[in-house]
């Protein structure tokens, strides 16, 4: 600190020079106190700087997307703090630079950067900052998984047991006993397998009938439909129907594709009438069941006309373009687009489209894509095949939970046949259309936020 | 003019009767096509007004029946049988339509009246039963059906009347001990049936559940009726099935002596055995063939498969190739100063074989067999080399083994050092005009290794050139590899790579001791040469096989520090990894070697078995 001497050699007046003094003193006594303030201050803030930080891009740059997705699990189960860096490149992961997630990054193939404090709070500035369309959303807990799959399913059958087995994202199977016992509510997420809730198997009678499988399979399920003091395997599943609405209303997280999509509406809807013909439930159905349908209890559909030939393999108009069409599609020309939402605005929608591409290849399934025009209007569209009425992805609330509608199949097997060898996920290491799966496994881990208004 | 008026009369009446006759059928078709197009009020409405005229017309009451089924109009539809009932009593057809329909209308216990009705109408007819049990089926009621199947046995007392459907029924409700009883008793009425039971049985034996119950029954039954082969046969295809060996020998060995055999069953098996990698109890078939039927045509084929499944019996496969193609850490790979038990007997086993079967294709096998053993099992190059000599003198007309002798007798004299013998045999290879170009390019590639060794590089070099342009061959991959070592290492001097390729030969001649001290004085001496790194690992790589595993380490972790920048760092690290894994059995140091990999060397194709082995060791394989 300097003193300005000269102040007080220029005073003549002793009362004045006393005085100039006292202010001099109490002017030195701020001043230190202010500079103690100011050193105090930058070691606070130097102590709050974050340590060493560990970013898994998801951009092109990234070796193996989908196990990403597995790390980021993983981190969330020892207590890892895991940021999900929203449309920042490709919707990245932020971790605390702890050495095992190093370690299990390269021994399952995940590149990573290692970023001082330095680098890593500049990224997270560019994240929040108000003219970008990106956010941060900090991921909470590891989400409890159950797959609802009947006993003699293999994991290969299905791409989202697939993907978790791949990115090693453990799950819990659960099918009708567990549902309609309420055990549902111990799970935060649950993924509905390709399961047909009208009861009709899959409408595969007209193919199959005589297959070993599909004998074995009518039987298992109508064991099962007669052990829950059932009549019918339709009842059964429109009651699991009914417990799943149960589950997400009570703020459960829903994720369901292909033929489980419009068949779990289309159950809702047939609560009170026979849909199925003699070969899939003993009688024929209602003659009036399409009047009989209530759309007000579906969640995303509403309006579709019901496919009544139990030997087309259709079962409304909801599933576009009809699976005896889709013949026709050119799987060179088929592709969807993901729509990009405000991250600070809408982050749901935001997370369950984060993605290194927004133009993906498409994939066929005995329902591939929404009718646009049978959409209820409080539903969120996610994707489609633009400039048509092909919806492929949408997301909606029930209650206090959400659910999410994903067409198709399997994203990396274009046209997948009954008896098909399994997609080898580690030859498709960065699909995008897995990543979609995978944004909507880990959604649930994510912390409430208060909405921006 | 009577007649005529008679006649005109008749005509007339005809006339109308056909013309009603044509309405009934245009109405009917009508209905029909309204069925067909879904329109089933419009279509019951016109089947009812066709009733009304005719209610004993079976296809108008049946399409009736149909639409108001249809319907689910259950309690018409049980009017309208019970008043054909009352016109028609006790016809079983119409009976169980009733059962069907009060079923439908979820009245049980009439439904099931209405059939014991039917099969009272006649209890000691096939068909009655037949026809009540087809609609319990088409309603679903398997176990039902069954029942009632079985009771018609007790009626008809025929027991095995039935017998595919009750199979087939059990089998549909995944009770596989009853199918598979079933089955047997039709099997056993009727043996010539045997190929479809096992057809049937086999539509559940790909269930473990279908396969144990399957087997469980079958076994049971061949033990309280040990004089039906038929059950044998299919107790054997069944343990087979499931893999399990020994036991379908032990039925082999009953079938043989049952059937008067004369060891072709057991013969049968030992080949199935063989080709599906039993090699212990093919082994003891083959045995047992040439022990006790000597008389068997195919005793030479035996005692050959014999011989055969005593070498593969102990082979084992590392598919890295990390150090060589025989695996250090194989308790059967071992430096060849040891003899196993396991290929002396095969050895033995094949020298009989050309003692009894002088100058046969077997023969010459065997001889080529014992000639490969003894090179890369017991190193006896004598041995092997006479064997050889005898193929090239006595069996030239078996030309695939020929060709394969002389490549053989071409190694084993590199291994004697006879180099220009050596050369000799390759070079007649190259020459030879009838054998298949592959054995000509393997020669090649013999040829150009010889000038490596002999230090003669740009010769080797020209092969070597000439063999890579054939980009489909299986030896352009080695070709090119030593290409490319020669011209990297020629480089500043030839001097290092005069030693290493001398060091090589000595190696390869397993004279590990002298190949050591070679490789260690060129990373001593040549510290400037490209192949002071290779010199290391090849030292590393004998002292692995002789088991001296703290040397080896010490070895690589010498490479490692002296060579900082080397290409072969990352195959070092993951030798480094097996040596720790394998020799010294220390898993954290393993975990750590691989953990380098990952770490340093991303890029390195030992990325993804590094990653396996890390995963195998911290017991977390996905």
């Amino acid at each position: 600190m300097i003193v300005d001497c000269r102040l007080l050699k220029r005073s003549g007046n002793p009362a004045r020079s006393a005085g100039r003094i006292a202010d001099w003193r109490l002017s030195a006594g701020k001043f230190t106190r202010s500079f103690l303030m100011v050193i105090c201050s930058l070691l606070a803030a130097l102590s709050s700087l974050p340590a060493q930080k560990i970013l898994i891009p998801m951009d092109l740059k990234q070796t193996d997307h989908l196990k990403a997705y597995g790390i980021a699990y993983w981190a969330l189960t020892k207590n890892i703090d895991v940021d999900w860096l929203l449309n920042y490149r490709g919707g990245s992961f932020m971790l605390d630079g702890v050495e095992a997630v190093a370690t299990e990054c390269r021994i399952r193939g995940v590149l990573f950067e290692e970023l001082p404090g330095s680098q890593a709070a500049p990224i997270y500035a560019e994240v929040q900052a108000e003219n970008n369309n990106m956010d941060v959303v900090r991921l909470e807990k590891a989400p409890k998984i159950a797959v609802y799959v009947p006993p003699n399913f293999l994991p290969w059958d299905d791409a989202v047991t697939l993907a978790m087995e791949y990115a090693e994202i453990p799950y819990d199977k659960v099918w009708d006993d567990e549902v309609l016992h309420d055990k549902l509510l111990q799970y935060d997420w649950i993924h509905l397998h390709h399961e047909d809730f009208t009861g009709q198997y899959g409408k595969f009678f007209a193919a199959f009938s005589t297959a070993p499988w599909y004998v074995e399979q009518q039987v298992l399920y109508e064991k099962k439909a007669r052990e829950l003091g059932f009549k019918k395997v339709s009842e059964v599943k429109k009651a699991v129907a009914r417990k799943i609405k149960d589950y997400i209303a009570a703020g459960g997280f829903m994720f369901a594709m292909c033929s489980a999509t419009d068949t779990y509406d289309i159950a809702l809807a047939a609560e009170h009438a026979d849909i199925c013909d003699i070969m899939y439930d003993g009688d024929p159905p209602d003659a009036d069941a399409q009047k009989r349908l209530d759309f007000s209890k579906c969640i995303a559909f509403e309006n579709f006309t019901l496919e009544m030939n139990p030997l087309r393999y259709e079962y409304s108009d909801i599933d576009i373009p009809p699976s005896d069409q889709v013949a026709m599609e050119d799987p060179e020309t088929d592709y969807f687009t993901l729509f990009e939402f405000s991250a600070k605005y809408d982050p749901v929608p935001t997370m369950l489209t984060q993605n290194h591409v927004n133009i993906i290849k498409g994939f066929i399934g005995q329902t591939t894509n929404f009718k646009k025009s049978l959409i209820k209007k409080t539903i969120t569209i996610l994707a489609e095949k633009e400039g048509t009425e092909e919806v492929r992805y949408l997301h909606g609330n029930y209650g206090r939970g959400t659910f999410t509608f994903y067409g198709g199949h399997d994203p990396e097997d274009y046209k997948h046949a009954i008896g098909d060898p399994p997609t080898d996920l580690s030859l498709h290491k960065n699909s995008p259309g897995y990543r979609l799966i995978l944004n909507n496994i880990l959604f649930p881990a994510a912390k409430k936020k208060q909405q921006k208004t | 003019m009577r007649f005529t008026i008679f006649l005109a009369l008749v005509a007339l009446c005809s006339g109308v009767g056909f013309a009603q006759q044509k309405d009934t059928d245009i109405k009917f078709r009508l209905a029909q096509s309204y069925e067909r197009g879904g329109s089933y009020e419009t279509a019951t409405t016109l089947y009812e007004e066709l009733y009304a005229k005719d209610s004993l017309n079976y296809a108008i009451f049946d399409a009736l029946r149909r639409m108001y089924l249809q319907l689910k109009k259950y309690d018409v539809a049980i009017i309208l049988v019970q008043a054909r009932l009352r016109k028609i009593p006790n016809d079983p057809v119409t009976l169980t339509q009733l059962g069907t329909i009060y079923l439908r209308a979820s009245k049980e216990k009439e439904a099931f009246d209405a059939w014991d009705k039917a099969i009272a109408v006649g209890p000691s007819s096939e068909t009655t039963y037949r026809i009540v049990g087809d609609a319990m089926v088409e309603n679903r009621l398997f176990d039902r059906a069954i029942v009632l199947y079985q009771k018609a046995r007790a009626a008809l007392n025929n027991p095995g009347l039935f017998a595919i459907d009750i199979a087939y029924l059990y089998s549909i409700v995944l009770n596989y001990t009853e199918a598979t009883r079933e089955y047997l008793r039709l099997v056993r009425d009727v043996p010539q049936q045997l190929v479809y039971v096992q057809a049937r049985i086999a539509s559940y034996t790909g269930r473990t559940d279908g396969l144990t119950a399957a087997t469980l029954v079958v076994e049971q039954t061949t033990q309280s009726e040990p004089d039906n082969i038929i059950f044998e046969r299919l107790l054997s295809w069944l343990y087979i099935e499931g893999k399990r060996y020994d036991n379908a020998y032990t039925v082999y060995r009953l079938l043989d002596e049952k059937t008067k055999a004369s060891g072709r069953e057991i013969y049968n098996f030992a080949e199935l055995a063989l080709k599906e990698r039993a090699y212990e109890v093919a082994s003891k078939a083959f045995g047992e063939v040439i022990a006790k039927y000597r008389t068997l045509n195919v005793l030479p084929e035996a005692k050959f498969g014999y011989a055969r499944t005593m070498e593969e019996a102990s082979a084992e496969r590392d598919t890295l190739n990390l150090f060589g193609k025989a695996n250090p850490f194989s308790p059967n790979e071992k430096p060849a100063t040891e003899s196993q038990p396991t290929f002396t007997g095969a050895v033995a086993a094949y020298k009989r074989i050309v003692t009894e079967y002088p100058n046969t294709e077997i023969a010459a096998r065997s001889l080529l067999c014992i000639a490969t053993l003894m090179v890369d099992r017991f190193f006896n190059l004598d041995e092997a080399r006479s064997a050889l000599e005898t193929i090239n003198r006595k069996y030239t007309s078996f030309v695939p083994v020929l060709l394969e002798a002389k490549l053989l007798l071409g190694d084993v004299d590199v291994a004697l050092g006879n180099l220009d013998k050596a050369e000799a045999s390759y070079s007649s290879l190259t020459a030879y005009r009838y054998g298949s170009p592959e054995y000509q390019e393997r020669a090649a590639f013999r040829l150009a290794e010889l000038n490596y060794f002999r230090g003669k590089f740009q010769d080797a070099l020209k092969q070597l050139q000439e063999l890579t342009k054939n980009a489909t061959s299986d030896i352009t991959n080695d070709a090119l590899s030593l290409l490319i070592f020669i011209q990297e290492n020629m480089q500043p001097k030839e001097d290092a790579l005069r030693e290493y390729a001398k060091a090589e030969l000595l190696e390869r001649q397993r004279k590990l001791s002298e190949a050591l001290t070679a490789f260690d004085a060129i990373a001593n001496v040549y510290k400037d040469s490209p192949l002071g790194d290779e010199s290391l690992m090849s030292s590393g790589d004998i002292l692995t096989h002789m088991n001296r595993y703290t040397d080896a380490i010490s070895s690589y972790d010498r490479l490692v520090k002296d060579f900082p920048e080397s290409i072969l760092l990352d195959r070092v690290f993951m030798k480094l990894g097996e040596v720790y894994e394998f020799g010294l059995v220390d898993k954290p140091k393993a975990i750590d070697s691989y953990k380098t990999i990952l770490e340093k060397y991303p890029n390195s194709i030992f990325v993804s078995e590094a990653r396996k082995h890390i995963r195998e060791l911290r017991g977390d394989t996905p």
